[in-house]
């Protein structure tokens, strides 16, 4: 590869140095003039650093030189000035700082993964990159700026330690505003990052968020209102997390409190009639489970038996064109549990088509 | 995100049409400035949301002024629209189509090619392949410009989405494209594909383009590196073998090729534009009335709320409710709504949400009859691409009207049908006589032992499956 680097610098501990220096500058950068000045040399010296950790230069850096590079990173600081002042770099210099993150943190030593050790001793770190989140926003290339944090957040949401600090930091739950509220790349990029964040690492979310009653309920929640409250694509992507969550084994009192909740179940009914088919069959994956609970608590099985006639009815006429085996063998299963529900005998003979829904409304 | 894009765009005609959604012209409102909206149907769409967005995250990491330029991504109904620069004069292949010769005169192409060289240079410093670079996919602004085009959104580009193995189009493919197993390709498939585009530029096809593209496919790897015909410069012919070479590694990148002789020759730097070409197929366009028919409406929304669809008959479309089952369990579920609703921060389409529509269930759909294989679009235009080459029918989708509304005919909707285009590809008289010959053969055979249609087409499409299977798989 071409390499344009004018000041070589000396070591490879240079690298992080310099560039540790100029991110210092944009401190005191006043005018605009020295502001774009400073934000070059950022880009020059952050492309060389990219170039010599990916091994691009000619000879090829060896093990010991890549070492006193990592070492001045560490020593310096760097990866947390790096995102302290990632929304003053330009475009092409964010996307080398994230390439830079995630070839830091895969880096190990010894079997033991060096950086994502270092950053855990600093949780500092973590509740910057979580806060640059939300400073990311509010800049005017909120949607560059965000992806590249959020990327960030993604590769550190890989490794169970550094998962654990961003579960606990209460910025955390801001994603959940983010997917509601944000634009196409906020939005769907937030939903990822809570996806991985509770899927990646089932025991760790199990015995320290899901077993917290508080956290519990709060997270329900929260994704409750996306799945209500998203635009399409975002209640789309909800339900599917909360289906995904409630099949994890581990999750047994997500699953639990989730199904035995009247609220929940009704939310889930919601969407089982939209007129999307896509979210139909999403939320009949969630809807299946109700069903299929053994113990299903009263105030749920109340909600299923009002509304049996018109849930038969409804399975009767749902996705017929399906070919898929399991979800006709699920929808013939879902029916005939609904089917052995007790049949409700009640003298105010409720209309179908009641001219008032107030009539028809849950007790 | 408040706004929604039909609020801030003026949907004009409609530009393209591909297996991944329609392409439109629009206006933005705010700065009347054009641009190029690609909507994609999600509820129609079969791939994931996550993948999809990946696509996007891609091309809105891609800022050169020889690459197209993203500009946002919205949702509306049940459709993301996604905003791109607009390139008013078309693509290189619109001008050879519409050009007297069909072909482009050598500092033209050194011109384009210049363009595409530097976009090429811009995506693999990214470290990304492009991976169909062919002359329907450099477009041309108004004033010339030349712009590579037309990766990311339909899966081309992405390392991490499944249908990154076997993607292009044959007549522009690598050999190690075609072939490799385990270690796959590297940017260098793209200075291949380029080098069979400059072939295309100044001849009006890519090599072998009166072949069968599938036997052209399997022929790539096997054959001689196909070489330019006829009186052009040593430049030009030296331009092409270098990028024609099949041991990968040996062909050049994209920055060794912009100091390649064919692209500095100054004389004609200052003489070459493409204003006049791209004047005279806009003129073209505009007499042809060249929009498309998009695949999907745009003006059917599944949320809308309106009364008068009250009624309507429900025999069409694949989900079907009931009137009446809807309708009240939307009404005992109305307050559960009120529960999550939040007076101060309601997102804006809890007003769409189905509560307020009520029992429109009515998606309007051409997916009405998915049981049969024949009828399941694989004709989308990539595919097309594969099966018809350089030829690009226009009118693939008029007939499918009548198939949502009647039994699909496969003698009449795709038989006939078929020969009918084949015979207006036809370039001498000799062939259509044996065209028609062969139809009337068709439709003797289909009086006599009805069904024969169907089974024909049925024993291609998937004879056809198989084989792309096999080399997709091969390719892995």
């Amino acid at each position: 590869m071409a390499f344009w680097w004018k000041k070589s610098p000396k070591s490879p501990s240079d690298y992080a140095k310099l560039l540790s220096e100029q991110l210092n500058k944009f401190e005191t950068a006043s005018t605009a003039d020295s502001r774009r000045k400073t934000q070059d040399e950022c880009s020059k010296y952050l492309t060389g650093t990219k170039h010599f950790m990916l091994g691009e230069v000619d000879p090829a850096p060896s093990t010991e030189s890549l070492d006193e590079l990592f070492g001045a990173i560490y020593h310096t600081d760097l990866l947390y000035d790096l995102l302290a002042h990632l929304t003053d770099l330009d475009f092409e210099a964010c996307k080398d700082v994230a390439l830079i993150f995630s070839t830091c943190l895969r880096r190990s030593k010894d079997n033991k993964l060096v950086t994502v050790d270092f950053l855990v001793a600093r949780p500092r770190f973590i509740a910057l990159m979580l806060r640059t989140t939300e400073l990311a926003l509010a800049k005017s290339n909120s949607n560059d700026l965000f992806l590249t944090v959020g990327s960030v957040v993604l590769e550190c949401v890989k490794y169970e330690q550094l998962c654990r600090l961003i579960l606990k930091d209460q910025q955390m739950w801001k994603f959940f505003d983010y997917a509601r509220q944000g634009s196409f790349e906020v939005s769907t990029e937030s939903l990822q990052i809570l996806t991985n964040t509770f899927t990646s690492h089932h025991k760790l979310v199990s015995t320290e968020f899901f077993s917290q009653p508080v956290l519990l309920s709060r997270f329900i929640s929260r994704l409750n209102k996306l799945i209500a409250h998203g635009n399409y694509v975002t209640k789309r992507q909800s339900i599917k997390l909360l289906y995904n969550l409630i099949m994890v084994r581990a999750y047994n009192q997500l699953l639990t409190s989730y199904i035995n909740s009247p609220e929940n179940l009704k939310l889930i009914m919601i969407l089982l009639s939209d007129r999307s088919k896509n979210l139909q069959i999403g939320s009949f994956n969630v809807f299946k489970v109700f069903i299929a609970n053994p113990r299903k608590s009263k105030q749920v099985l109340d909600i299923l038996i009002k509304n049996r006639e018109k849930l038969l009815q409804y399975f009767e006429n749902f996705n017929t064109d399906s070919k898929d085996s399991t979800f006709l063998d699920e929808k013939d299963y879902v029916s005939q549990e609904i089917e052995a529900l007790p049949r409700l005998v009640s003298s105010g003979s409720e209309p179908y088509l009641g001219s008032s829904p107030q009539k028809n409304l849950v007790n | 995100m408040t706004q929604g894009p039909s609020e801030i765009y003026e949907l004009k005609e409609c530009v393209g049409r591909g297996s991944f959604g329609d392409v439109y012209r629009a206006i933005d409102k705010r700065t009347c400035e054009e641009v190029a909206i690609k909507i994609i149907n999600l509820e129609e769409s079969k791939d994931d949301i996550e993948i999809l967005a990946q696509e996007i995250y891609f091309l809105s990491e891609l800022k050169s002024e020889y690459v197209t330029r993203y500009l946002g991504t919205y949702v509306e109904d049940v459709c993301i629209w996604i905003v791109m620069e607009y390139c008013g004069g078309g693509s290189c292949s619109d001008i050879l189509r519409h050009i007297p010769d069909n072909k482009l005169a050598e500092h033209k192409v050194a011109y384009i090619i210049s363009g595409v060289v530097l976009g090429l240079q811009y995506l693999h410093s990214q470290r990304k392949i492009h991976r169909d670079v062919k002359a329907a996919n450099i477009l041309l602004t108004n004033e010339g410009d030349v712009k590579l085009a037309d990766f990311g959104v339909s899966g081309e580009l992405m390392a991490t989405t499944k249908r990154t193995t076997f993607v292009g189009t044959p007549y522009w493919m690598a050999p190690e494209v075609i072939t490799r197993k385990t270690d796959g390709y590297d940017e260098k498939a793209d200075i291949w594909s380029l080098g069979i585009t400059v072939i295309e530029l100044l001849t009006g096809q890519p090599p072998y383009a009166k072949h069968d593209p599938m036997k052209v496919l399997m022929n790539i790897p096997f054959k001689r590196p196909p070489r330019l015909q006829g009186r052009f410069s040593h430049a030009a012919r030296d331009f092409i073998s270098q990028c024609l070479n099949k041991d990968a590694a040996s062909r050049p990148s994209a920055s060794q090729l912009l100091e390649h002789k064919f692209l500095t020759r100054t004389t004609w730097k200052s003489l070459a534009n493409l204003k006049r070409e791209v004047d005279l197929v806009k003129s073209i366009k505009v007499k042809i009335n060249y929009a498309k028919h998009p695949r999907f409406s745009v003006v059917d929304k599944i949320y809308t709320a309106s009364v008068r669809r009250l009624g309507h008959s429900w025999d069409f479309g694949p989900h079907v409710l009931k009137q009446d089952s809807p309708r009240s369990l939307i009404s005992k579920v109305k307050k559960v709504n009120a529960v999550y609703a939040e007076s101060d921060d309601l997102s804006p389409n809890s007003e769409n949400s189905p509560l307020t529509g009520l029992i429109s269930a009515n998606i309007k759909t051409p997916f009405t009859n998915i049981t049969t294989p024949t009828i399941k679009y694989n004709i989308h235009e990539k595919d097309l691409d594969i099966s018809m080459g350089i030829y690009e029918g226009e009118k693939i989708t008029d007939n499918l009207e009548c198939v949502n509304d009647n039994e699909l005919d496969y003698l009449k909707h795709i038989i006939l049908f078929s020969f009918e285009r084949i015979r207006a590809r036809a370039r001498s008289k000799d062939t259509r006589v044996s065209v028609d010959h062969l139809r009337d053969v068709f439709k003797e055979a289909e009086k006599s032992q009805p069904g024969l249609s169907e089974a024909f087409v049925e024993e291609i499409y998937m004879r056809m499956e198989e084989i792309r299977r096999y080399i997709v798989e091969t390719s892995m």
